[in-house]
């Protein structure tokens, strides 16, 4: 599969060490900041992700899958400003930690799409078939 | 930020939707309607009861009893508009979903994957070479709008994104003429090429990596407006003074040439009897320009953006019948109607796969995201540096 993404590594900051040479820092933007409750670092079954470079196309659908788990005591997301890229996904829970409960959402979310992307190819070809096309063959999705 | 209270747990369990109003989601909450609607007609027949009241007093007595019963109607039609006003702004804005475990007592909706993967399925209407139409049963509208957004705007396609403007004398200015240039669908399968990379080093801040043939398509427009001396006629006074995307001709780098055959890489509208125009010329004015083609998403304007309309997902009768045979809460019908019309670089149905593949990538590197994030707090931990410091020994 061609990869997806939009190019790694980029140039995030330049940094001055010294008078005599600047250090250049190439890594990635970072994209995932996690912020938790003020005031008890211990606590991991309430936090806030800051996710950048999202918007509601991930934050609705991943919020659907959390709130699927029965784990969750709260799950909601917010767009600061519709000007900025990030999203604040928020996740409470009943005594897992939250990043296991937003990892296991992602995974449902990955395995969603695997079996809705496995129907849709099964259905297309069908349908294909069904209409005696000669010219279409059937969709092939490792071109390249 | 202090954790919700467990005896409000029930009302935040609840994910409202941001923004537009999902109608598809209506029969989730018909029971609510039923009761708005009996309502309704409760106090509507109320009113009429005492309208007729008072219409039969004060037809058969005088004045004074007749008034008394006024009082009524008048009230009761007060309630009548405020009960209006008030369901119409609970249907309008008020939207949720009720799958999630916890709404209903004794009933288990955690995710459940093999539930799922039973009741979802995909009937395929109509399949032609620019458009489709399919439905999706079994899904729930958060992941469809998901699909939905992805297919507008985040699948990848090659489109014009820098224009070198060596000659320009017609009326168009330079940025217009580039902005509409890259509005143009280049007919280039974007999953044979690779996203431009850009130069790791302070010379990015100067200049630009050079175009390669794995990540660059070069087109050629150059064109010159003459006058036609052989003719009277007014319709063709002028030579090549429409410029449309015939004249754009492509220029192999590297070896594309011998991957790509003669009119394999060509803007999309050309082969037909209406060819996009992008600019008109008059004697004397002329174009030199040369194009770079790159794979890219629609992230800041739209030009990268594949034509696709979509009609709103629509619940029809037969889904309402069938949640009426069991009592409320147990059917949960959400069927979406996609339809997908391409503007012709890739066929509608590679572009829905692309779109579901989008969403799984965003998943996975979010996920690889949380696992490094993860370790770079475990350095922290233990080399009690300062972030930065952290991401330095990481890299």
């Amino acid at each position: 599969m061609v990869y997806m993404g939009l190019p790694r590594p980029r140039i995030t900051s330049i940094l001055y060490h010294s008078w005599r040479h600047c250090t250049i820092y190439t890594h990635y933007i970072r994209r995932f900041l996690q912020m938790p409750t003020l005031g008890s670092e211990e606590d991991d079954t309430c936090v806030t992700f800051v996710i950048n470079k999202e918007d509601h196309t991930l934050g609705n659908s991943l919020r659907y899958m959390v709130m699927k788990n029965p784990d969750t005591q709260f799950c909601g997301y917010s767009i600061p400003h519709p000007s900025e890229e990030k999203i604040n996904f928020r996740i409470q829970t009943r005594g897992t930690p939250a990043k296991d409960v937003l990892k296991k959402g992602m995974k449902d979310l990955n395995s969603v799409c695997e079996h809705v992307l496995r129907t849709f190819e099964t259905s297309i070809n069908e349908h294909k078939r069904r209409n005696q096309s000669a010219d279409i063959e059937p969709m092939d999705q490792s071109a390249g | 930020m202090t954790k919700h209270n467990q005896r409000e747990e029930i009302t935040h369990r609840c994910g409202y939707f941001h923004g537009c109003l999902p109608f598809f989601l209506l029969p989730t909450f018909f029971f609510f309607i039923i009761i708005v609607i009996i309502f309704f007609f409760f106090t509507f027949f109320l009113f009429i009861i005492f309208f007729l009241i008072f219409c039969f007093l004060f037809l058969l007595f005088d004045f004074n009893l007749s008034f008394f019963f006024i009082n009524f109607f008048f009230t009761l039609l007060l309630f009548f508009f405020i009960l209006f006003f008030i369901s119409i702004f609970l249907v309008s804005f008020k939207v949720h979903s009720t799958d999630f475990p916890g709404s209903y007592d004794g009933y288990d909706d955690a995710w459940n994957k093999e539930k799922f993967e039973k009741n979802f399925r995909i009937e395929v209407g109509r399949l032609a070479a620019d458009e489709l139409e399919f439905d999706m049963i079994g899904i729930d509208a958060a992941i469809a709008n998901a699909f939905r957004r992805i297919l507008l705007s985040e699948v990848p396609t090659m489109a014009i994104e820098k224009v070198h403007i060596f000659n320009n004398t017609s009326i168009i200015q330079d940025e217009v003429l580039a902005h509409r240039l890259g509005l143009i669908p280049i007919k280039a399968d974007p999953r044979l090429f690779q996203y431009k990379q850009n130069l790791t080093s302070f010379l990015l801040l100067i200049a630009d990596a050079d175009p390669t043939e794995e990540d660059t398509i070069q087109f050629e427009l150059k064109v010159k407006c003459t006058r036609n001396p052989k003719t009277d006629d007014p319709d063709n006074m002028y030579k090549d003074h429409k410029v449309t995307t015939r004249h754009l001709k492509w220029v192999p780098i590297g070896n594309q040439a011998n991957i790509f055959k003669e009119g394999d890489i060509r803007p999309v509208h050309v082969t037909e009897d209406e060819p996009i125009l992008i600019a008109k010329l008059r004697p004397g004015q002329e174009l030199d320009l040369k194009l770079f083609c790159v794979k890219g998403i629609a992230t800041a304007s739209y030009r990268l953006l594949p034509e696709i309309t979509l009609l709103k997902p629509v619940t029809g009768e037969l889904a309402v019948k069938l949640q009426k045979c069991f009592s409320s809460g147990v059917i949960e019908i959400d069927t979406v109607d996609v339809n997908v019309e391409s503007t012709g670089i890739l066929p509608p149905e590679v572009l829905v796969s692309q779109a579901i593949q989008v969403l799984m990538t965003k998943c996975r590197d979010l996920s690889r995201e949380l696992d490094e994030t993860d370790k770079m707090e475990m350095i922290q931990v233990q080399k009690g540096t300062s972030e930065d410091e952290a991401q330095s020994f990481y890299t």
